[in-house]
């Protein structure tokens, strides 16, 4: 997360195609604190060698299940 | 007219129109009189179809003329915001001119007109389908409360017998909290089971559109004319399952219902929580078996759903975001809308990976229950303005509180129903939640059905709603 200062803050708003002003991205990045750090904790999550279903296909459980 | 017939179920109207004992026109009438009287103090609707009483009238000439007027035929339906409409103009909660919706129908209300639906006017939604408020829509069982959301107008039409079922959506549980808070039915199919062309997207791998009813009867009704192929929608599979609730009722005994320990069991308030443990008492008492499980993944299932949530409601309206716009949304959406470009790339894709974690720990399950049951939300219905809520001694946020067991059936995508179980202290709707496998849907109907039947579970006027 940036320190707030100007310079960091035009990066992050180019590095993230977020077109909003300074005081704005420091409303957003107030919010997105709390949000992340339930994001953050997916580092720890249990998914070594998972891969992530994408396009999420709901009749692959039906497939699984063997009642095509 | 009788308001009395306004109450009756849906399965009941249609039955008392098909024969003949009253006209489409003259429940459309009733409806619409009553929206004018009551609604204004509950601001459930957002727009009245001007051409409702011709639509019935319509459904009366098919049926005179000897023709099929279809399974739904009369029936009033209610239409949330977010499904495009021919009648009226669909805004999703927003302004006036912010998005462009065609003014034509949505794939699932071509479905319901197409069985003699009359769509009787669009329902208020919390904006863009993102929160848990619905302002300023109020509870039908205290106008000091909040109905839930993002469905909210839909809940409080079908609860105050403005009309005879509703079309809402979920993406986290956007149909079964306000269900639940408003003492109604509330049902999200199994994902790929209804199609979603002509909705306003929000997730396109977590909205589920559903019923909501004063009866799993009605709901079950509503889905069997809703299934069926949508060419539109990549995600439906076009399944057709019969949804038959009124063939032979389910046998209790020896169903085997799962209940997990953790994260449902955690943080529950007093009377949400004795209020299903007596309707899983009853099913108990009918000769089911009740499994226990632990499933420790859920413990990242909030950070999952926020990226998924966050970075395909972004995607999905990048344009309001770049042009500037997105300034004419309420400041929730608002900001919900603008963060999803600050989620890594990364992280989304491990949201992803949790998520295929959690169908193969839910699919596991279900190669050992039948169904699950879970309060529908930890919580009741909330004062206006409240943030937060003491459960159990601890301090919660009540947005935090209210999606906590509905959201991770959208990430897993199985079919879940609300039914209302009983009362808190204050007298608000508490709800049950039936879980089952992917496509066993009509499991999850039928058990509700049993509950409601023997009077376990089911609707309650809310007092007062003459």
């Amino acid at each position: 997360m940036p320190d707030g200062g100007a310079d960091q803050m035009l990066e992050l708003k180019e590095l993230c195609s977020l077109p909003v002003s300074d005081e704005r991205l420091a409303e957003l990045l107030d919010v997105y604190r709390d949000i992340h750090k339930e994001i953050a904790l997916l580092k720890t999550a249990p998914i070594d060698g998972v891969t992530p279903v994408v396009t999420f296909d709901a009749g692959r459980f039906q497939r699984e299940s063997g009642d095509e | 007219m009788s308001e009395e017939i306004l109450w009756s179920s849906l399965r009941e109207q249609v039955a008392t129109v098909t024969s003949g004992r009253i006209s489409a026109e003259a429940l459309a009438h009733g409806y619409l009189e009553r929206i004018a009287r009551i609604d204004p103090a509950y601001h459930a609707f957002v727009a009245i179809n001007p051409q409702a009483l011709e639509e019935a009238r319509e459904v009366d000439r098919r049926i005179a003329a000897g023709g099929t007027p279809g399974m739904l035929a009369g029936a009033c339906i209610a239409v949330k915001d977010n499904f495009a409409t021919a009648c009226c103009p669909t805004r999703a909660g927003t302004r006036e001119g912010l998005l462009e919706i065609p003014r034509s129908d949505a794939h699932l209300v071509q479905r319901l007109r197409s069985e003699g639906a009359v769509v009787i006017g669009k329902t208020r939604m919390h904006q863009l389908a993102w929160g848990n408020i619905t302002a300023p829509a109020n509870n039908p069982w205290s106008q000091a409360h909040v109905p839930g959301g993002s469905s909210g107008g839909s809940a409080v039409a079908v609860a105050l017998a403005l009309c005879a079922g509703a079309l809402g959506s979920d993406t986290g549980g956007s149909v079964r909290i306000p269900a639940a808070f408003c003492g109604t039915a509330g049902f999200k199919p199994t994902l790929g089971l209804l199609g979603r062309s002509g909705i306003v997207s929000h997730s396109w791998s977590l909205d589920h559109p559903g019923p909501i009813t004063r009866t799993t009867d009605d709901a079950a009704l509503m889905m069997a004319a809703m299934v069926g192929a949508d060419p539109g929608d990549p995600y439906c599979q076009g399944r057709t399952p019969g949804l038959d609730l009124q063939a032979a009722p389910i046998d209790l005994a020896g169903l085997r219902v799962g209940v997990i320990r953790n994260h449902f069991g955690e943080q529950v308030s007093v009377d949400v929580h004795d209020a299903c443990a007596r309707a899983t008492d009853w099913l108990v008492a009918q000769g089911a078996r009740i499994s226990t499980f632990e499933v420790p993944e859920l413990r990242f299932g909030l950070g999952a759903i926020f990226a998924i949530e966050l970075v395909s409601a972004s995607a999905h309206f990048d344009a309001l975001v770049q042009s500037g716009r997105s300034a004419e949304l309420e400041p929730d959406v608002r900001a919900m809308i603008e963060m999803g470009r600050l989620v890594s790339g990364v992280d989304y894709l491990h949201a992803e990976r949790l998520r295929a974690v959690l169908c193969a720990r839910f699919a596991e399950i279900f190669s050992q229950v039948d169904i699950l049951v879970t309060p529908t939300s930890p919580i009741t219905a909330w004062r206006h303005g409240a943030s937060e809520i003491e459960i159990d001694g601890r301090i919660e946020k009540v947005l935090a509180a209210s999606w906590r067991f509905t959201y991770p059936f959208n990430l897993t995508g199985l079919p879940a129903l609300s039914v209302p179980c009983g009362r808190d202290a204050d007298g608000l709707p508490i709800g049950l939640q039936i879980v089952a496998g992917a496509f066993d849907d009509e499991r999850c109907l039928r058990v509700g059905l049993a509950l409601e039947t023997a009077g376990a579970a089911g609707f309650e006027r809310p007092p007062g709603s003459v």
